[in-house]
Parts: C-alpha cells; structure tokens; sequence
C-alpha cells in the first residue's frame, strides 16, 4: 500500500487540528451560553456554574459520539 | 320587570357532585401549592452555597445518592421518588452527585462493598489478583490525567443520601462488608463455574448494576460494556451479584483495614414511603393529599446534607440527651422526625441466629417504621436456601469501629431559624400577589 506522503501528512494533520479547534470553540459557546448568566459579580466560576459547565461538556461529548456512531453505522450500511 | 334576573342553585343532586369534586380538587391543589412552597422553602435555604466560587482547577462536591427499587416494586418508583423531592435541593445547592443504584435485594450493598474494596486497593492495599486491570481502569487514568493537570479533589466532605429504609439497611451491611472483609474474593472458585460469556474480567469486577453519569465499572473493558449490552444480555440474561465477602458472624474477628478514614462520609437517611395494596387506598389516599409534608421532611435532610453539618450517630438512644457534644446541634425534637423509637426496635429478626450480634446504636432504628410497609412477598424467606442472607429481613448488625465513625447531617439552630424566615416571607409573597 503507498505510504501518505508528507504533504498528504501536513494536510490531514492541519484537517484534524482545524475539526478539533472548531468543535472546542462550538463548545466553549453553547455551554457558556447555557450555564453562565449575563449578571455577574466576579470573575471566578461559582459552584453552581462548575456543576453546570461539566454536565453541559459531558452531553456535548456524548451527542457527538451517539451522533457519529449513527452516522457511521449508515456509511456503513451503504 | 327589569333587573337582576332571579338568581338559582343548582339542582341538589349538582349540588352534591360540585361539592365533592370542588373538595376534592382543592384538596389537591392546596397540597401541591404548599408542596411547592416547601421546597421553595429548602431550595432558597441552600441557594447560597451555590454561588461560592469554585477555583477552576478543584473538582465540585460528589454526593453520592444510595437508591433502591424497594421490595415488590422497581426502581422507577425510588428514582422518580429521587426527582421529586431530593433533586432540586441538590441543584440548588450546586452539588454533583453519584449514585448507587439497586434493581434487586443486595444489589446496592455489592456495588457499595466494592467501590470500597476500590478506594482500598487504589489507597495500596494489595489484592492478590488484578493489579494489571487496575492500572487500566478508567478511574485510575482520569486520577492520573488529573494529577498531571494539577486538578484537584473537593476538599471537605462528600457526604452520602440513602433513600429508604431498604437502601439503608444494605448500605450498613455494604460499609460493614467493604471495610471489615477481604479485599479479595475468598471463593474465587464460584467465577470459574460461571459459562464463558465473554465477560473476561476478574471475581472484582463488578456485576452489579450501578449506574453513575460517568460508568462506574470496574472492568478492564469498560467501553466494550457500553458498545454490545445487547449481546451481554443474550449470554448473561442475569448478572451475576457476588456473594458478601463476609458475614456478619466474622465481623468481631475481622480486621479493619489500614486506611478506614476516621469519619466515614457522613450520611443523611431520607424517607421513602412506599405502599402497595388494594386494601391500603384509604392510607395511599391520605398519603396522596399531604405530600407537603413528606416534601418539608425531605427538604430538611437533603438541606442538612448540603449545609454539611455533622455529628456522630449514638451508641445507644437512651444516651441521647447527656451526650456531651449536645450544645453543637439542637435538641431531639425538632430535626430529627425521623428518630422514632427511644428503644431499639427489632422488628423482624432473623429466625436462625437467636444471640444478637453487633452493639445497639442509633443507626439501627432509623426508619423503622418504614418496614412495616413493605410487601409480605419480601419478607417471604427462600425455601431452598434457609440460611442465605436476607440483608432486607436480617437484623442490622453493627460493628463499634464502623458504626463508631459513621456520622449523620443534621440541621444547625441558626439554619432552622433561617428556614422559618424564609417560609415567612413566602407566605407574605403569596398574599401580595394575590392584593
């Protein structure tokens, strides 16, 4: 089988670091935007806001696999 | 002839039906208003807690919820139960939680008894088998991800919430188990005669059906789980729960492990009323116009978990009142509902140990009253096997090393005064709303 070349290398690598930048960004964004409110008082994250970023992180997570199972279960199928 | 047309009742028969129905859904309704406002009540007590900051690199505060089916019925009732009441003070108050779950009897105290045996082999002390699998358990490499990351633990208290006087029982026995017995298996053999199902893991793997957020295995293959329930399910149509590692006859000669902390994680019992029957509608139907009080109850000691002040459970309760620590918590009569007996009750013992073993203590009559309630099917003993362990029917059997450190939340003087003022002002809010 041919090796990738290193331009081939370069060019998956740079896809993965710009999926991996872009699904953190999403990330960052909806779980702010659910678990931060506008009013606050203080630059630290309260207790209630931790809890709530960790769970809101977690369903992210486990969306995107159940989402990309589903999908490759039908790529597969084809 | 003008006016007010000639204003009638109704019939006498409308009467009667509008009256009964008109009673009936007030009933209701007021119940679940003042329902309502009790966990108002609770939520706003905690709601402080919440807004304390929490440095970014320390974990939140895990409690962990000990849920039942209860007998005769499934675990959607304990859960659903769970939801109701002790949910929203737990959110409230900005809390993680973790929870043990049990579908059958014993259940609960075999995921319990090996969490333990875990925090004992990841504290060093070495089994004798499976130390290769838990150098890849899941839990070891997040410990490692997060030292590296410089992540640290909550550092105070966690704290235990056991729903229901079943939950109760077996989560003593699972205590008593986890830290008097053997860390390893002492019947390994029993694992070989089980079929080859594809379940490679070791007699320390965990069978038992507790559910976290996050899985909770202890198998070397925790992914593999997730991925083909369903062709576990074909090979093993019943997990299989591991017998207890040791009897509570063996406890006075068993030796406590090395790394029992002083305290073990405080824990606050939560009522759980549960009744089945054609003949108890009459009770269910009370029961079903007062939930506000079961709500207030259970506000109470899931606030008293949240606040996180503790003491510890007496050694006998007729020692209560010249206990020497009395002045730190208040007195008898209004935290602690669910302290019923002043003498310790027995309630059904166990036919083939006549002798009483353990001491007597204060965790013994915890909601007791609460097994009069059960169904008689689980109180109905095994014929073939006379002599197994029935954790749910046996006498709860203390050992004074464990039950000497347990401790129990209870609520501060300062705290049940605050609780009034709030419900104070609630009722104020409702009457202004109304004005």
């Amino acid at each position: 089988r041919p090796q990738p070349t290193s331009a081939e290398k370069i060019a998956a690598a740079e896809i993965e670091i710009e999926m991996v930048s872009d699904m953190f960004t999403r990330l960052t964004q909806s779980c702010a935007k659910k678990c931060i409110q506008n009013d606050y008082r203080e630059s630290d994250l309260n207790k209630a806001e931790s809890v709530c970023l960790d769970r809101c992180v977690s369903k992210f997570f486990e969306v995107n696999l159940k989402v990309s199972e589903k999908m490759q279960g039908e790529a597969g199928r084809r | 002839i003008s006016g007010l047309p000639r204003l009638r009742l109704p019939s006498r028969n409308w009467m009667i039906f509008l009256s009964i129905v008109g009673a009936w859904t007030a009933a209701v309704t007021y119940d679940r208003l003042e329902k309502k406002r009790m966990r108002q009540k609770w939520c706003r007590l905690v709601e402080g807690l919440a807004k304390e900051p929490l440095p970014s690199n320390m974990m939140d505060r895990r409690v962990t919820i000990v849920l039942g089916g209860p007998p005769a019925d499934g675990v959607m009732t304990a859960r659903e139960h769970f939801h109701e009441y002790v949910k929203p003070v737990l959110v409230s108050a900005g809390l993680d939680w973790d929870v043990v779950e049990g579908r059958r009897e014993g259940d609960i105290r075999a995921g319990l008894a090996e969490r333990v045996r875990k925090r004992r082999k990841m504290a060093g002390e070495a089994g004798t088998q499976g130390e290769e699998e838990l150098q890849e358990d899941t839990e070891v490499l997040l410990d490692d991800l997060r030292n590296r990351m410089g992540t640290r633990e909550w550092d105070g208290i966690a704290g235990d919430v056991v729903i229901g006087r079943h939950a109760w029982k077996e989560y003593v026995r699972g205590l008593h188990e986890g830290w008097l017995g053997p860390v390893d298996d002492p019947k390994p053999a029993k694992v070989e005669e089980v079929p080859a199902s594809g379940d490679e893991a070791s007699p320390t793997s965990d069978t038992s059906s507790s559910e976290t957020p996050d899985s909770d295995t202890t198998s070397a293959e925790p992914n593999k789980e997730e991925e083909k329930p369903e062709e576990k399910s074909k090979e093993q149509p019943k997990r299989k729960q591991p017998d207890p590692f040791i009897s509570p006859v063996e406890y006075p000669s068993a030796v406590l492990s090395p790394s029992c902390p002083p305290i073990l994680g405080p824990s606050t019992p939560v009522s759980f009323p549960h009744l089945l029957g054609f003949f108890n509608f009459p009770i269910r139907i009370y029961r079903f116009l007062n939930k506000r009080h079961l709500a207030d109850d259970i506000g109470r000691q899931v606030a008293a978990a949240a606040l996180g002040v503790y003491r510890p459970y007496e050694t006998t309760t007729s020692e209560f009142t010249s206990d020497p620590a009395s002045e730190f918590y208040p007195p008898p009569t209004s935290t602690l509902p669910l302290d019923i007996s002043s003498e310790d009750g027995d309630g059904t013992g166990n036919p083939s140990t006549q002798r009483r073993l353990g001491i007597d203590g204060e965790q013994k009559a915890i909601l007791e009253h609460e097994e009069a309630e059960w169904h008689k099917s689980a109180r109905k003993r095994d014929e073939d096997e006379p002599g197994k362990e029935r954790v749910w029917i046996d006498d709860m059997v203390l050992d004074p090393r464990i039950a000497a450190r347990m401790q129990r939340f209870v609520l501060s003087v300062e705290d049940e005064q605050r609780a009034k003022q709030i419900a104070e002002a609630l009722s104020r809010e409702r009457w202004q709303k109304v004005w």
